[in-house]
């Protein structure tokens, strides 16, 4: 549910993102629909997807759902239950934004540059860790292992933010009040990706290895923090720029020019292990 | 011998590279080859052309040796986009038009066997290729398709629905003026998409109702 409103918060495309966007819309079998120009594309392909429906393929090469995504949203549900070989195939693109299809006799180079979004249980029953009361996960530790060892290592370090979202008690549903509205949150966010812009000309998303020495400075409290975590729990470096780069955007949305300890925090708390 | 050279675009994975139709009327047996790494749906072409020719009203050269190559040899070729040029290219050999007048042209669109222009796939990725290479070559195609290319700025693009509009604005040398300026689909409504404020509990400041603004901001 909240996947399918992130496209409604996202800032709007530029001309050339959204010219990339409906030229991959076109190439694929539904084609390009006049209705979605310059709409950020969301598509949640259903598990039962080959590693080729999702990375594209074929002879001669189209493109997949991470292109049919560039520029927006690539949702993926149940994320344990897509084949590995499908999972694995998202390692490349998620990290250089393309995808490189190679075919004996021809190869084809498409941008998947997108959002991944992605959901799933805990363990195969579902009430792992809930406070729910009446219900208790009845999996066995074995059992709970084998279904979060479906997510690799690798492409588990290439997802920034994780977030634990807990069952709200039938008798506390009813009485919750609404959300906050979309463009209320799509200003924050436009807001924020200016200031990434107006400072180093590009989102936080893309800035590499060298820039992010240089943009994201941390006070020394916040830099304590972050080596500290990242020693206790024997991050890689990759892992330890992302974490960075969460925390600016923090800062970013927090509208502060150096991250502070509280916006360390807060992408820390965003990087819990399953 | 008559020769006329119409040009094209193919599809290699996003990009789109030129691709000239070279239709050659020679003397000898009849036939109607096509040749240039060709797949099942350009094959059909043949078919297809001379269908369409018949129908517009046009003679189709049935007694003459009719060769059609789509260059570059190595570059695979697909669907019935290819239609209108090999169509063109034949009516410039047999001299029902100035072949002179294919100039500055680009063309792309699959004939129905009446003559009706249809639409082809990735007209928007032919728009950019053409803009990519420079070239200040009007771009002809069927409607839909042209309304898709049209959304690329800084391009001529023409939009035309018959076989027959498409020669008579060769035969009469004003091609630029007669065939009807693409226009880009009309702007959508806004977006009536999923709102945040349906999702509910997320007042607290907690990771959870911070996330999706998170994820907004840092990506794309």
């Amino acid at each position: 549910m909240l996947a399918q409103r992130l496209p409604g918060i996202l800032p709007p495309m530029a001309l050339d993102d959204a010219l990339a966007s409906a030229a991959l819309q076109g190439l694929a079998t539904q084609g390009f629909d006049a209705a979605s120009w310059q709409r950020r594309p969301f598509r949640s392909p259903h598990h039962s997807a080959s590693a080729v429906a999702l990375v594209g393929g074929g002879s001669p090469p189209r493109p997949g759902e991470i292109s049919l995504a560039h520029g927006g949203v690539l949702f993926l549900d149940e994320l344990p239950e897509f084949p590995r070989s499908a999972l694995e195939a998202l390692r490349e693109p998620l990290e250089t934004g393309r995808i490189t299809i190679s075919r004996a006799a021809h190869q084809a180079q498409f941008p998947a540059r997108f959002q991944f979004v992605a959901a799933m249980n805990p363990c195969p029953c579902g009430w792992l860790g809930a406070a729910v009361p009446g219900r208790h996960c009845r999996c066995t530790p074995d059992q709970v292992a084998r279904y979060q060892g479906r997510l690799s290592g690798p492409l588990l370090d290439r997802i920034d933010l994780r977030v634990e979202v807990q069952a709200v008690p039938p008798e506390q549903q009813m009485a919750l009040p609404d959300g906050e509205p979309s463009p209320v949150v799509a200003a924050r966010v436009a807001e924020a990706r200016d200031r990434q812009l107006r400072r180093q000309g590009r989102p936080n998303a893309e800035l590499d290895a060298a820039e992010i020495d240089a943009r994201c400075r941390c006070d020394s409290a916040a830099a304590a923090f972050l080596q500290n975590a990242a020693r206790r729990l024997g991050w890689s470096g990759r892992r330890l720029h992302r974490t960075l780069k969460v925390a600016r955007t923090v800062a970013d949305l927090a509208e502060a020019d150096e991250i502070g300890v509280a916006h360390m925090a807060e992408a820390l708390q965003a990087q819990r292990a399953l | 011998m008559s020769l006329a050279v119409v040009i094209s675009r193919a599809l290699d994975g996003l990009d789109a590279p030129e691709v000239r139709v070279e239709v050659q009327l020679a003397n000898g047996l009849p036939s109607f080859t096509l040749v240039g790494l060709a797949d099942t749906e350009v094959r059909e072409s043949r078919e297809r052309v001379r269908a369409a020719l018949q129908q517009s009203g046009f003679t189709f050269p049935h007694n003459r040796r009719i060769t059609v190559n789509l260059a570059p040899a190595e570059l695979p070729k697909e669907s019935g986009r290819f239609d209108l040029p090999i169509a063109l290219g034949i009516l410039a050999a047999a001299e029902v038009f100035d072949a002179a007048r294919l100039q500055g042209f680009e063309f792309a669109g699959e004939l129905s066997l009446a003559g009706e222009l249809r639409p082809v796939r990735g007209a928007m990725a032919l728009a950019l290729a053409m803009r990519r290479s420079g070239a200040t070559r009007t771009l002809v195609l069927p409607h839909e398709s042209a309304a898709a290319a049209a959304l690329v700025p800084g391009l001529a693009v023409r939009a035309a629905g018959h076989l027959t509009e498409v020669v008579q604005a060769l035969q009469s040398g004003e091609g630029e003026t007669v065939l009807t300026a693409a226009l880009p689909p009309p702007a959508a409504n806004a977006a009536t998409s999923d709102d945040l404020r349906d999702v509910k509990g997320q007042r607290r400041p907690s990771a959870r109702s911070r996330s999706p603004p998170r994820a907004a901001t840092a990506c794309c």
